[in-house]
């Protein structure tokens, strides 16, 4: 099964390129320190502005610092941030969304509606406020992306698990008196794993999408941080006058994300058995 | 799938709401005039109730709308605006003005002293709460004489009391509509009524503020048929629009597009200098900041050269004193000279000789404020301060500056914008400098004994002379000897125009006026 | 039945309860004082103190929220303490702006969306699926805002067919609903791709392909057909996220929306505008949900009893 759909991924051309790039960012975040030509915070007044030239590949930003140097040693802020908050929106999402399954009834009831409550209160608007009350930064960041994340895998969780639950091996082992941790974890969680895995993958990428969203209404990652989010929004007070700086962050940006969401949808159709077929 | 599950009915119940509201949304389009200017700001006014103003987007309206008694010229003179003339009597308390006749508000009602008297009880009635009262305060009562003859009081010999009256605050609203309106007066153009040269039309928030040539002006009538004050938050945006002349006029340009616009042949900028500065402010009762000399190498520290000249290029002139050239009292103490030495042994000096750790707050309301700060941090850094950039927004830091005691402040540097809007030394300098024990106005608890004397010497002096040797002792201590603050430039009023726009003033005060503005071809 | 109704009823009212109080407590959280913000920085300490007296913030929070609360249940949202107009009526008065951009970024994303869907689940696999998802994918791929200064540097400033910013005019709309539906067409893209993935691999459309009807037939009317239903739910899902997204093109494109208001509201601390704002949101969502709710009810008795999964 397992290699059976890695073939399936491998023969997705698409997302196969898309998963290389995405380790590329992630090599790139690693080995920042010796990619970089400069450090992300040094300044150079003097030399501001700048076009892209043999010494800055990508130019320099309003304090002369390396564009360049700053996208790769903000990778590890951004994908941190993605990897971070998606991490802990999945566990948290996913344990609600158990919680409520198993027991059902009014747990499930409240846990839902407040669930419905966090959808409806739009994600953006949601992230703002969070950020707000918590302050700015980057855990702040990570929290509000992750709350943001939270109702979405609690649902996926929720679904998958109750039709796990009413399957009727599981339904037998329940009546025969196995433990609830021992039936969520030993039935639950590896059958809700694979829309879970897809959904974390397209997430990622929503991740950044709405960290960069912060920092353009001044509410995200705070410099000197080089956050793309954060540099992208700089850059584009600059798009006029140094374009590079802004084009730079917004190119980084939007092929991590479409990488991400390449490679989630290559992953679904890969573990989605119904089109084993075809 | 097949089942509609509970995500595809909360689905296709917002559809619904998609496709009722398609009907709702019909285009919302305006006719154009022919001679209307359209004027983009970083934000929309928001009030016009000159009493409660406290932001330039506002008050650059408001000079639009209304006249005051006496205004500034170019040159920073007094000249007569509702008043003809005026004078001071001998106790240097009572200032008699005689007052403009025949002048009506824009809702017919006649302008006279009853009116001006209306105004200053109605700003400094405590009941109605204006947020400009503070301003007023000096003021004990105001005296109708005969309709076009009057008297103001001031409790004390006040030496800023022309400049108090040439404040945009100080403009005279029509009694009439201010009583009928109460609190809601100045919030919507059917809400506002003055003697100016142009009368507000419509105001839709943060989308236009729309106003008309008033024809029965009492002075030379403006040129221009109507204005559109059309707010555009996004820097990016409000260049492109201008650059593409779906905009006429533009402020808040960002220091990188200056060069480009300038050369640009359908672009004219205009510079004044303005009465705002930038500096930043100690938490003067925190260690370090306790010590003036740590304070002085603070400022000996930075390179303001280098900043002006790279970050801010065009856009500032570095400050020679903590009040700009514009103001009236202002003592011209020559530039903060670059010297890292120096801040070295001072800070050896004052028992710090490898430096010391520390904030700078710092906000991005303040133009280029976050990089500004950043920069300053690197150069600290090199006489061995350790400074860590704390980004706050507007809101957040806000909450600091007002009302605390100093064990609740938890700012150690901080940026600050500095500009009285009397464009007055008193003002300049008494409230956020003078002692107070929470910080009202005085933001970093700054205190010197001498300089408290001074202010409030100067403050009861009418004689300008006298006056100007006082200011200028207080401000060689509040600059040099025992620093409130770090000054790093002064700001210039930088205004983008399309080129076919003629005669746009810019006020002393920083801000954009149309009176004699016309557009060619 | 009537207990039905009237039980989701007194949920959707306990619901806004809920957002209410939450939306409260959170707003006071928010570190700042709007008095400080209204009065300026020229102004003594009378004039604030008077400020927060005027405003009620000096009374204890919970009668600030009873306050709040009785005058809500009256309509009355209160008035915006930045702006000095009513809460409600100024939501209503800027709806139609943000409604406009959001209906049509939706149609857009929809018309875009199916199409690129179809398109690739009929080539699954082959060199066009990964082209047209990889050109649907992109524009949700990138944030909003930098998408809406490229479209405007473009066609504004560089081709000058377009008017960059401002509502004046019906073609003002065209680059912020453009924009806007960048950032969904993706999602129903793939919406469409897989549910046509799914349909195509059913057996009545092989039956119809096997009865040799020709594949256009096919795919349009047996599975597209088909596949609508779960992708226009997702549309109708999108639609909330729509409104949020406005927040960001707003303000690129200037636009006095909905979206702005409540930033705004949010930056100037304006209390009781985030609240109307927030509440406003949250009931129109509540209210259209409950009432769907009663409505499947009707047509469907079994969801009375209460099955989870629906």
């Amino acid at each position: 099964m397992k290699s059976e759909a890695l073939r399936r991924f491998r023969r997705n051309k698409v997302a196969v390129a898309s998963a290389l790039v995405i380790i590329a960012f992630i090599v790139a975040a690693a080995f920042a320190p010796l990619l970089a030509p400069y450090g992300p915070l040094e300044q150079d007044l003097a030399n501001n502005y700048a076009g892209p030239s043999l010494e800055h590949p990508l130019g320099t930003d309003d304090l002369g610092r390396d564009t360049l140097s700053r996208l790769f040693y903000g990778s590890r802020v951004s994908l941190g941030i993605a990897f971070t908050s998606v991490v802990i929106g999945v566990f948290v999402g996913a344990v609600l969304g158990l919680i409520a399954a198993y027991f059902g009834g009014i747990v499930d009831s409240v846990i839902m509606r407040v669930m419905d409550v966090m959808l409806a209160l739009p994600g953006i608007l949601l992230g703002i406020a969070i950020v707000v009350v918590l302050g700015n930064g980057v855990i702040n960041t990570v929290i509000a992306v992750a709350i943001f994340s939270v109702p979405t895998f609690a649902r996926l969780v929720r679904g998958s698990a109750l039709a796990v639950l009413q399957l009727d091996y599981v339904m037998a082992s329940r009546s025969i008196g196995a433990s609830g941790l021992r039936i969520v974890l030993g039935h639950v969680v590896p059958n809700s794993l694979t829309p879970l895995i897809v959904q974390s993958t397209l997430q990622l990428g929503v991740a950044i999408l709405i960290a960069s969203g912060l920092s353009f209404l001044g509410l995200g990652v705070q410099p000197p941080n080089p956050e793309w989010g954060a540099m992208l929004s700089k850059g584009r007070e600059l798009v006029r006058s140094t374009p590079v700086a802004a084009f730079a962050p917004g190119m980084a940006i939007t092929i991590l994300v479409l990488s991400f969401s390449l490679v989630g949808d290559g992953l679904r159709d890969a573990l989605d058995p119904k089109l084993k077929h075809r | 799938m097949s089942k509609l599950n509970w995500l595809d009915r909360q689905g296709l119940a917002w559809l619904v709401v998609v496709l009722c509201s398609g009907f709702f949304a019909a285009s919302c389009a305006t006719e154009e005039a022919g001679n209307s200017l359209i004027f983009a700001s970083s934000a929309d006014a928001t009030t016009l109730d000159p009493h409660n103003t406290t932001d330039s987007q506002s008050d650059q309206v408001i000079w639009m709308l209304y006249n005051a008694l006496i205004r500034y010229d170019e040159n920073m003179q007094f000249v007569p605006d509702l008043a003809t003339s005026w004078s001071v009597a001998d106790d240097d308390l009572t200032w008699t003005f005689n007052l403009r006749e025949g002048v009506r508000f824009h809702d017919g009602v006649p302008f006279d002293a009853h009116a001006v008297k209306a105004n200053f009880d109605r700003v400094l009635d405590p009941e109605q709460g204006h947020n400009r009262r503070s301003l007023f305060m000096p003021i004990e009562r105001v005296d109708v004489v005969d309709d076009f003859t009057m008297n103001v009081v001031t409790r004390y010999p006040f030496g800023a009391f022309e400049p108090m009256m040439a404040h945009v605050s100080a403009v005279i609203v029509s009694p009439k509509m201010a009583a009928e309106k109460g609190k809601d007066f100045g919030y919507s153009a059917d809400a506002v009524s003055g003697t100016g040269p142009f009368r507000a039309v419509r105001w839709r928030k943060d989308l236009e503020l729309i106003i008309e040539r008033n024809d029965d002006y009492w002075g030379d009538p403006a040129k221009l048929d109507e204005i559109i004050y059309r707010p555009i938050p996004e820097a990016a945006s409000r260049i492109i629009a201008l650059e593409s002349g779906d905009v006429d006029v533009i402020t808040h340009i960002p220091p990188s597009d200056l060069s480009r616009l300038e050369e640009d042949p359908f672009v004219t900028i205009t510079k004044t200098l303005s009465i705002g500065a930038q500096q930043f402010r100690f938490h003067c009762k925190r260690e370090p900041f306790t010590d003036p000399r740590v304070r002085q190498a603070v400022s000996y520290a930075i390179d303001r050269r280098s900043i002006i000249d790279n970050l801010m290029p065009g856009m500032v002139q570095a400050s020679t004193g903590p009040l700009t050239p514009r103001m009236r009292g202002r003592a011209d103490l020559g530039e903060f000279p670059y010297d890292p030495d120096k801040a070295r042994a001072l800070l050896t000096e004052a028992g710090y000789p490898d430096g010391f750790e520390t904030t700078i707050n710092t906000t991005a309301r303040y133009n280029m404020g976050v990089e500004l700060a950043q920069a300053v941090a690197a150069q600290l850094a090199e006489v061995g301060i350790q400074a860590e950039i704390e980004v706050l927004e507007w809101g957040s830091l806000r909450q600091y500056w007002g009302g605390l005691l100093p064990e609740d402040c938890p700012l150690e540097i901080f940026i600050m914008g500095a500009g009285a809007s009397s464009a007055d030394a008193d003002w300049g300098l008494r409230p956020i400098f003078a002692t107070q024990e929470r910080n009202e106005n005085n933001y970093g608890f700054y205190s010197n004994e001498e300089f408290d004397a001074l202010i409030m010497e100067a403050m009861r002096e009418v004689d300008t002379e006298k006056r100007n040797a006082l200011y200028h002792r207080a401000q060689e201590i509040v600059y040099l000897e025992d620093p409130g603050a770090v000054w790093m430039y002064d700001n210039f009023h930088v205004v983008g125009s399309r080129s076919n726009v003629s005669d746009l003033t810019t006020s002393p005060l920083g801000l954009v006026t149309f009176e004699r503005a016309f557009l060619t071809q | 039945m009537l207990r039905y109704v009237s039980r989701r009823i007194l949920e959707m009212f306990l619901a806004l309860l809920g957002t209410s109080m939450l939306v409260f407590v959170m707003i006071h959280m928010i570190p700042g004082d709007p008095a400080l913000l209204l009065t300026g920085l020229e102004a003594g300490p009378e004039v604030v103190e008077q400020m927060r007296r005027e405003l009620g913030l000096d009374q204890p929070l919970y009668k600030q929220y009873w306050r709040f609360l009785v005058g809500a249940l009256h309509g009355d949202f209160g008035t915006s303490i930045r702006m000095g107009v009513p809460v409600l009526e100024e939501i209503l008065e800027r709806l139609p702006y943000t409604l406009a951009i959001a209906v049509g970024g939706t149609i857009l994303a929809t018309l875009f969306g199916v199409t690129t869907g179809v398109i690739a689940a009929v080539y699954h696999n082959r060199f066009w699926d990964g082209l047209v998802m990889v050109i649907a994918l992109l524009a949700a791929s990138t944030p909003s805002y930098w998408l809406g200064l490229m479209l405007m540097l473009l066609f504004s400033l560089w081709l000058g067919w377009l008017p960059s910013i401002g509502i004046r005019t019906p073609m003002h709309y065209v680059l912020p609903i453009v924009t806007l539906a960048g950032q969904s067409a993706g999602i129903i893209s793939r919406m469409t791709r897989s549910a046509m993935l799914d349909v195509l691999g059913q057996d009545y459309v092989r039956a119809a392909r096997a009865r040799g009807e020709r594949e256009r037939v096919v795919v349009v009317r047996h599975a597209l057909k088909n596949a609508l239903i779960p992708v226009l739910s997702i549309v109708g899902l999108r639609f909330g996220n729509l409104l949020a997204g406005t927040v960001l093109v707003e303000s690129v494109f200037a636009i006095p929306g909905v979206g702005r208001l409540l930033v705004d509201a949010v930056l100037w601390r304006d209390y009781p505008m985030i609240q109307g704002t927030m509440l406003f949101v949250a009931a129109v969502f509540v209210v259209v949900n409950t009432a769907t709710d009663l409505l499947y009810g009707v047509v469907d008795p079994r969801i009375r009893v209460g099955n989870p999964i629906g």
